[in-house]
């Protein structure tokens, strides 16, 4: 065989594309084994959110406990703009969640990325529940309680062609894998650019990159906002998927969940550990959930286990076994 | 013409006068040694002179600019770098690596989101220069933390030199080194003082006397004692203070 061909075919093997052939037939094998696809979706919507949120903590060493609070303001950005602005136009009320919950994450940024360690999560944690108050009481504009609903999912005409409505579930997860592909290639590219490896060196020795010439204040604060932004792209995929924003979306225990999703996965040490942490929360959750009213306590001692027994998660456990070989020192 | 002048530099943590009226001045290609008992003030002094921790009192001058109450980043990008006592170089990254993030840094090449690390050529060539000038060519692709101690040491100054500096702080390079790998740090900062101005914190008398130009001795917070080798070697008050009496070099 040629060594073209054999390029194909090393590639072909490679996990990563196994992975994204698995999720592309999902929607097709899933029916057949009495699933159904809105889990397959929801994963990956947390997906993306756990790649942003890995962003500050497996690369960064920054730990946000009010990050779900991101992730809301993208679908409050998005519903406010599609009750209020425009359901047409579809990228408009997108970006308009997108740009909300990054110009808010830029400001939170600024205010805290002088802090170290326990305040500056403390912090993070203080101001998430105060997005999720006035969330919660801000009735004019967030629909209080009962939040915002009657949203629609975008469609899209194709000149001379069909028009793709995502209210259909099937394309509507392939719209969202679309996306997180996208925000793969993003994020993966960030982290491997120069402004990627002074966020690492930050994490290993802030007073060192400091002392390099780094003014480590602008670094921290840009990696919150590019967090926020795509977090708040997941807000916006998230209220696509419910059709709704409610204030229950900013709650602190979401933020829990994402910083569980994100160190079962393994993102400490690899790029594509929220994937892997999103899938297996996601599938635990729905699966004690359906079998016991304390699916929270089984919850809880698979999050124990995990931080005792494999503290590097999923991808450090494929690591081990020799399953995965990451390129770079963070995978 | 002093290059760095500190000037009555003071600082207390609580009732403790850490650092206690020092002044201190550097002309160019000078070395001078800083040596003192453990606790005289000599590391928080490098904190002082490089803008990680503010002084209650005191100014920091270099090449006549009041530089006093500039951050650590901007410290170093006007020509002052440092090494340090306690390891603190980027375990995780390999020799080369290391020395990369120190020039790109340097070239102002911090904030590029979507280019690829590697792409940037006019970085990475900058790098082997740096790594053969302090002997670590042949252990370039190796982690820090895979590193020996010595090694360690000596990637702590590489570091520092990748900011091109005039004056470099080089705090207790020889600590915890065996006697070849002290030699070894012995001629790199030989080689060094050719071009650059050095401030240097030691406790091997044997590197101090062998390298100084100037000795200063520091005791609770205070310079008890300043002058040329020889006679920092005969002074009684520097005696009583490091060995409560002789020298036993």
């Amino acid at each position: 065989m040629n060594s073209f061909g054999s390029r194909i075919l090393r590639l072909g093997g490679h996990p990563i594309t196994l992975t994204l052939f698995l999720f592309a037939i999902l929607p097709l094998a899933l029916p057949l084994i009495g699933g159904h696809i809105s889990l397959a979706t929801e994963i990956l919507i947390m997906s993306i959110f756990g790649l942003a949120f890995n962003l500050l903590l497996g690369y960064t060493g920054l730990t946000s406990f009010g990050h779900a609070a991101y992730l809301g303001l993208g679908a409050y950005g998005f519903a406010l703009c599609e009750l209020y602005l425009t359901k047409r136009v579809w990228f408009v009320p997108i970006l308009s969640g997108i740009l909300l919950a990054g110009i808010i994450a830029f400001l939170v940024g600024f205010v805290i990325s002088k802090k170290r360690g326990i305040y500056y999560s403390l912090l993070t944690l203080a101001i998430g529940q105060l997005f999720y108050f006035i969330a919660f009481r801000w009735n004019e504009v967030t629909g209080g309680e009962t939040g915002l609903t009657g949203l629609v999912r975008p469609s899209f005409r194709i000149p001379g062609l069909f028009l793709l409505d995502l209210s259909n579930a099937t394309l509507f997860y392939y719209f969202v894998l679309l996306t997180l592909l996208v925000t793969m290639a993003i994020l993966r590219r960030i982290v491997n650019s120069p402004f990627g490896a002074v966020l690492q060196i930050i994490k290993q020795n802030e007073t060192r990159a400091r002392y390099l010439g780094y003014n480590t204040f602008w670094y921290k604060c840009a990696c919150f906002t590019i967090s926020g932004l795509f977090s708040g792209l997941a807000g916006v995929l998230y209220a696509m998927f419910t059709y709704c924003a409610f204030a229950d979306y900013l709650y602190w225990v979401n933020s829990g969940d994402v910083v569980m999703m994100t160190l079962i996965g393994g993102g400490l040490t690899s790029f594509f550990g929220p994937l892997a942490g999103a899938a297996i929360f996601i599938v635990a959750k729905n699966f004690f959930s359906s079998v016991t009213q304390h699916w929270q306590i089984f919850m809880g001692i698979i999050f124990v286990i995990f931080i005792l027994a494999f503290p590097e998660g999923f991808f450090g456990i494929l690591r081990k076994q020799k399953l995965f070989r990451p390129k770079t020192t963070s995978g | 013409m002093e290059l760095i002048a500190i000037e009555n530099m003071a600082k207390s943590f609580g009732g403790l006068r850490a650092v206690d009226g020092v002044t201190v001045e550097l002309k160019e290609r000078e070395l001078v040694s800083v040596i003192g008992p453990n606790g005289a003030g000599k590391t928080t002094l490098f904190n002082l002179i490089t803008g990680f921790i503010k002084p209650d009192r005191g100014k920091v001058f270099f090449k006549g600019e009041d530089i006093t109450h500039l951050p650590v980043q901007k410290m170093v990008r006007k020509g002052i770098a440092r090494s340090f006592q306690l390891l603190n170089v980027f375990s995780e990254l390999t020799v080369f690596e290391n020395i990369r993030m120190g020039i790109q840094a340097h070239m102002g090449f911090g904030f590029q989101f979507l280019t690829s690390l590697d792409s940037l050529t006019e970085v990475r060539e900058k790098v082997p220069a740096i790594v053969e000038s302090v002997g670590l060519h042949d252990k370039e692709n190796v982690r820090a933390k895979d590193l020996s101690y010595g090694d360690n040491k000596i990637l702590d100054v590489a570091i520092a030199l990748t900011s091109n500096p005039e004056v470099i702080l080089l705090d207790e390079p020889t600590s915890g080194l065996a006697m070849r790998e002290t030699g070894r740090m012995l001629d790199l900062i030989g080689k060094l003082s050719e071009r650059l101005t050095i401030l240097l914190v030691e406790h091997d008398m044997n590197v101090v006397f062998a390298l100084s130009k100037r000795i200063i001795v520091m005791d609770q917070g205070k310079i008890i004692a300043e002058g040329l080798p020889d006679d920092i070697r005969k002074d009684e008050r520097v005696q009583e203070a490091y060995f409560g009496g002789e020298w036993s070099c």
